[in-house]
């Protein structure tokens, strides 16, 4: 009788410290904090946590008998089996013990149209290869609020209007009209006859352009181009410029994914934040999205390749075949990849 | 201090209301608080509803939101502890006229209520099942806390009915415990599709591991001691100061420079 005394206050002695190990990790930070919770000393507090709630099970007929129980206590015994077996020592422990090269997360970049096995490991800072090749076709943001263009006048007054090919637009004052004659989603220059015609390429890149028409009040109409990678002109001798707002409010990370193994196509997904590709024992999440830098050939609108590389993380296990993967707080970022000021609106 | 004259606040400030007279009424009028109660739940329904038809999606993705929800929470919870619990009809209706009351003050004049779009992250699911999980676990542990605290008050005063109220926080908790624990379960898968990782060990996942270790704590306490019932009564109403901290942390955690928070 009196062991389970014990049993029962050594349980009330580990819940104890459990919170208060938890209140500090809180104020830690969730880097700091995990590497506090999988340090060598906390290894032990696992340890004995795990061998109490086995130990309950012996001494106790009740977490045997009342299902609820059971379920509950069973439940924390798979969840911490589970986290010490698949923790970054677990993996360290089996990869010793087989001698094997399995690794709990990491991470692949890959440019557009670029193909790839290596995954960085998080763990060793090791490179490890997938059996199979992972090629990234396409790249791409979906946004909820729509690009706009804005005009700036030499006397500081600026108009928007929304970026949608159509009719003409008074600016106010009386200035003139505005009007949208082409969007392009690839914008490309192409030589005929001597001429430089602009066009929309079906390559994977994207370059979204508009061309606009402006007159103003008893003028000509003139054209002009904008650009959402490239930043606005000061046009020489013209007392207007007209500038690509980008959208802004992120809808998703998307990218188009194959699988390659031994040169078949395997499997083919678009994955997205919640919603990775599995494949062969491997979870491959969307992590970040970034453009190229721009060349510096930024004049040589055809020239350019404004590639959209995304980052992928992908990861190994095959001690569980499952995997893991990781997406960081740079997630949360939005893509910034205007380069002007924006008015929100 | 937020007041929103519009749609929405004139919904949010009727419920409150309601829920006010609720409190006042129950003692006296028990039968008409309770037609008053029902229809405080209505007006709080199209609150709701009429957030959702706003933003387009499930309306918990931010702290005005979230409040709203904990709001419309409370009758139905109401319905079901009379059912678990012995206390006294009027008694029940007063105490969950004022949390009502209570919870959706942050939504009607703490928080702004500016839609927001759903950021990637969030698209999935779970999201809802996860957060309504919590959201009902929470009404359970306030209210838990309530009759806790009422026990502590009247033992002070020497007053008997001490057994009946510890027992009752118990029966609370026991309802709003599996909850939480559904909400932390289903918020590590969730983890698990958005970052690839059922565990982060963020600050925010670890005062929701705190609240739900302090109900664990709970609970074995009561079953070593089942008659140390000061001690549940303190342990229960620090459940609660956690899950509040859980809540408002992201906001709290300002006062703590230097931490980083992606929730934030
Ligand atoms: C550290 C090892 C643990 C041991 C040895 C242990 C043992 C026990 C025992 C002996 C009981 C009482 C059963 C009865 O009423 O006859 C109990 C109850 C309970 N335990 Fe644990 N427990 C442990 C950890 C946990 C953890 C981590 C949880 C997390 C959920 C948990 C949740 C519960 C619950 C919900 C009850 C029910 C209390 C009630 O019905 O009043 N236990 N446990």
């Amino acid at each position: 009788m009196s062991i389970k005394r014990y049993i029962n206050l050594m349980i009330l002695l580990l819940l104890a410290v459990f919170i208060i190990f938890s209140v500090n990790g809180a104020f830690m930070g969730a880097r700091r904090a995990q590497a506090f919770f999988n340090s060598i000393p906390m290894m032990t507090f696992w340890g004995v946590l795990l061998f109490v709630l086995i130990a309950g099970f012996f001494m106790y007929a009740s977490l045997r008998k009342r299902f609820g129980l059971m379920l509950i206590h069973g439940g924390c015994l798979l969840v911490l089996g589970g986290g010490v077996l698949g923790s970054e020592a677990g993996f360290r422990f089996f990869n010793q013990l087989f001698d094997q090269q399995s690794f709990t997360k990491g991470q692949m970049t890959l440019h557009q149209g670029q193909s790839s096995n290596r995954v960085v490991s998080e763990m060793e800072d090791s490179i490890n290869e997938l059996p199979f090749a992972v090629r990234l076709e396409k790249a791409f943001v979906e946004y909820y609020d729509e690009p706009a263009i804005r005009l700036h006048f030499g006397d500081a007054m600026h108009f928007m209007i929304p970026s949608q090919v159509g009719e003409k637009i008074e600016i106010p004052d009386g200035r003139g009209t505005v009007q949208i004659i082409t969007a392009y989603k690839n914008f490309k220059m192409k030589q005929v006859d001597g001429q430089r015609i602009p066009y929309d390429s079906d390559g994977p890149e994207s370059n979204p352009a508009y061309q606009l028409t402006i007159t103003l009040a008893g003028g000509k109409p003139e054209t002009l181009f904008v650009f959402e990678r490239f930043p606005m002109h000061a046009m020489p001798g013209k007392i207007y410029s007209a500038e690509y707002v980008a959208p802004q409010i992120v809808k998703d990370y998307k990218s188009d994914l194959q699988v390659v193994k031994d040169g078949e196509l395997v499997k083919q997904a678009t994955i997205e934040v919640n919603k990775p590709l599995f494949y062969g024992g491997f979870h491959f999440y969307q992590h970040t999205f970034s453009y190229d830098q721009l060349g510096a050939d930024q004049r040589h609108y055809g020239g350019i390749r404004p590639g959209c590389p995304a980052c992928i993380s992908g990861l190994r296990s095959d001690f569980h075949r499952s995997a893991e993967a990781l997406l960081s707080e740079a997630f949360y970022e939005k893509v910034r990849h205007q380069r002007h000021e924006r008015v929100a609106g | 201090m937020i007041i929103k004259p519009d749609i929405q606040g004139y919904l949010i400030y009727s419920t409150m209301l309601g829920y006010l007279t609720v409190l006042l009424m129950a003692l006296k009028y028990p039968k008409q608080a309770k037609v008053l109660f029902v229809s405080s739940f209505l007006v709080s329904s199209a609150a709701l509803i009429y957030r959702w038809s706003v933003v387009g999606h499930l309306p918990m993705q931010n702290m005005f939101e979230v409040f709203l929800f904990l709001g419309f929470c409370i009758w139905p919870i109401h319905i079901f502890s009379k059912k678990i619990l012995r206390t006294n009809h009027s008694v029940l209706m007063m105490i969950d006229g004022a949390i009502g009351v209570v919870v959706l003050f942050p939504a009607g004049f703490i928080f702004n209520h500016h839609p927001q779009f759903l950021p990637p992250a969030l698209q999935y699911w779970l999201f809802g099942p996860h957060v309504a999980a919590y959201m009902l676990a929470y009404i359970f542990m306030t209210k838990a806390a309530v009759f806790a605290l009422g026990g502590l008050i009247l033992s002070s005063r020497n007053m008997p009915s001490n057994n009946t109220m510890a027992d009752s926080g118990y029966q609370l908790i026991a309802a709003g415990f599996p909850l939480l624990t559904l909400g932390l379960f289903l918020g590590s898968i969730w983890g698990k599709y958005a970052w690839g990782d059922w565990w982060g060990w963020d600050p925010k996942e670890l005062w929701s591991l705190v609240c739900w270790l302090v109900y664990v704590l709970y609970l074995h306490v009561r079953f070593a001691w089942p008659r140390r019932q000061q001690i549940h009564n303190v342990l229960n109403i620090i459940g609660l100061v956690c899950i509040i901290i859980t809540l408002l942390w992201v906001n709290l955690s300002k006062l703590f420079p230097g931490l980083h928070n992606y929730t934030s």
